[in-house]
């Protein structure tokens, strides 16, 4: 059900997007720490309004990829373009383009010194001026988005992971994000967390929102993903529609990490 | 003299000691934090440099600080008053030990706070000013009041660069009365009864702030 609506509106956002400039340009990117090489002339689109799911076993890279395109890591080759603007090492006016991509962590990084709500505000109190009063507001519409805003006023230790990390991404969505960036969003939580926090992604994608999200939740990916791109060594292998992605993919090693997922 | 009589004449320099200890925390507590900020930050030449000046107050003997800066600078035409010395040399060896718990405390804070905080676009400055630094300053609270404590009973030292203390009125008192088993408990209780509210205080304080801030830990 979620999955006809998400193409058919996937397929409306194309054609309105037909001769937009894309969220994300990814070109021949490569990216070392110290001598050893992280990406291998990694190359990428992604549209606006699309959702692109990366997958691949760890340590292949994915974090490295996901964190460049907020310069959380630099890139020593290649290009970066977010929403228009190229990405340069040290470069001037960082932080507004930062606040193009929202992100959400694997271990949440809430910050626990602060309430859930100003945990929210923060961004919007001190990088983009806003008076309390108009933050709060902001933010406890988000927090409403993620189903969690009777918890406003607690602190983040005292709410459960699958709980958190709907906060950690009401967060990223009071930037007023374009693009939202997820790395790993449901792998520190119990199992029976997970769902919530899928459910809260899959209402994002609904509502149009460009996504890049890195997980292993293969039914996330049939359900919500455009592209599924699976990533081995610093390098992509394979990108393809998830329906072609999972029944027939091309490559061995891809082949390989289904069939392993799987077990 | 009775025990009490000696404690209320040690007592008389409380206020010195006083004095001394507040305008010591004026020096300890900015040091400690720009330079442990400093270091933290700093790489290259500037963060030797600061590492020097660090190591510096902390390895220098104080009392050799204290008759340095006393007797020898007014060679150089430098006239500091005994308060003024006393307070600026214990406080910057209190603070440039504190720095070292600050930038402790920054270094063993999560990575990906700071990530959290550049990703939502705050520049560096705020990540330090409103995340790194509030959860810093919390786990430190313990340091802070234990260099506090060491602050207040170092100030014994500077009775002997003139100051009228409470060890320099203990001694006074001595010359007096040959009493040294109650002179020097007097004196030993005299520390006591300043330093232990402090330690209360410290630990009220670290209380509080586990609470707030959901850190379970205590002294
Ligand atoms: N800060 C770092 N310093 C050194 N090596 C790193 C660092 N971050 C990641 N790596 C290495 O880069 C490779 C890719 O890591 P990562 O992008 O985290 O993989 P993934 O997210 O796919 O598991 C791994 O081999 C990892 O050890
Ligand atoms: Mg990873």
């Amino acid at each position: 059900m979620a999955f006809e609506f998400t193409k058919s509106a996937t397929v409306v956002q194309f054609n309105e997007k037909a001769n937009s400039q894309p969220a994300v340009t990814i070109e021949d990117v490569s990216k070392w720490f110290g001598t050893f090489q992280a990406l291998h002339n990694v190359s990428l689109t992604v549209a606006a309004g699309e959702r692109l799911v990366i997958c691949g076993p760890s340590g292949s890279g994915k974090s490295t990829l996901i964190r460049c395109i907020n310069q959380l890591e630099e890139h020593q080759e290649g290009r970066i373009v977010v929403n228009g603007t190229e990405l340069r090492p040290g470069m001037k006016g960082l932080a507004n383009v930062r606040r193009d991509a929202g992100m959400v962590f694997q271990q949440f990084n809430l910050f626990p010194h602060l309430s859930v709500l100003d945990n929210c505000t923060l961004a919007l109190r001190r990088a983009r001026k806003i008076p309390r009063d108009a933050a709060n507001q902001i933010a406890m519409e988000k927090l409403e988005r993620v189903r969690i805003a009777e918890q406003a006023n607690k602190h983040p230790r005292q709410l459960s992971g699958g709980q958190q990390q709907r906060v950690a991404i009401a967060r990223a969505l009071c930037i007023m994000p374009k693009i939202m960036l997820f790395d790993e969003p449901t792998s520190a939580l119990d199992p029976e967390m997970v769902k919530e926090v899928l459910d809260v992604m899959t209402t994002l994608a609904k509502d149009g929102m460009t996504m890049i999200c890195v997980t292993h939740e293969m039914g996330f990916a049939r359900e919500v993903a455009d592209r599924v791109v699976f990533m081995d060594k610093g390098a992509v292998i394979e990108e393809a529609a998830p329906q072609k992605f999972f029944s027939s993919p091309e490559h061995v090693r891809t082949q390989q990490f289904l069939k392993q997922l799987l077990h | 003299m009775s025990f009490i009589e000696i404690v209320l004449g040690i007592l008389q320099g409380a206020g010195v000691t006083a004095e001394v200890t507040l305008l010591g925390l004026l020096y300890a507590v900015p040091f400690a934090l720009v330079a442990g900020v400093l270091q933290h930050f700093s790489t290259g030449t500037s963060r030797w440099t600061i590492t020097i000046v660090i190591e510096f107050w902390r390895s220098t003997s104080v009392l050799v600080l204290l008759y340095a800066f006393y007797y020898s600078l007014p060679a150089f035409g430098i006239e500091l008053s005994a308060v003024s010395v006393g307070a600026m040399v214990l406080g910057m060896n209190a603070g440039a030990y504190a720095s070292q718990s600050v930038r402790a405390a920054l270094q063993s804070l999560d990575r990906g706070q700071c990530e959290a905080g550049l990703a939502l676009g705050l520049d560096r400055l705020t990540v330090l000013r409103m995340i790194e630094l509030p959860q810093a300053l919390r786990n430190m609270i313990p340091t802070f009041v234990n260099e506090a404590i060491q602050l207040i009973k170092g100030t014994a030292l500077v009775s002997l660069i003139t100051l009228t203390d409470m060890t320099f009125r203990a001694k006074q008192i001595a010359q007096l009365s040959y009493d040294p088993v109650g002179i020097y408990s007097g004196l030993l209780l005299c520390y006591l009864i300043i330093c232990y509210p402090v330690s209360l205080l410290g630990r009220y304080l670290d209380r509080s702030a586990g609470k707030a801030g959901g850190r379970i830990n205590g002294f």
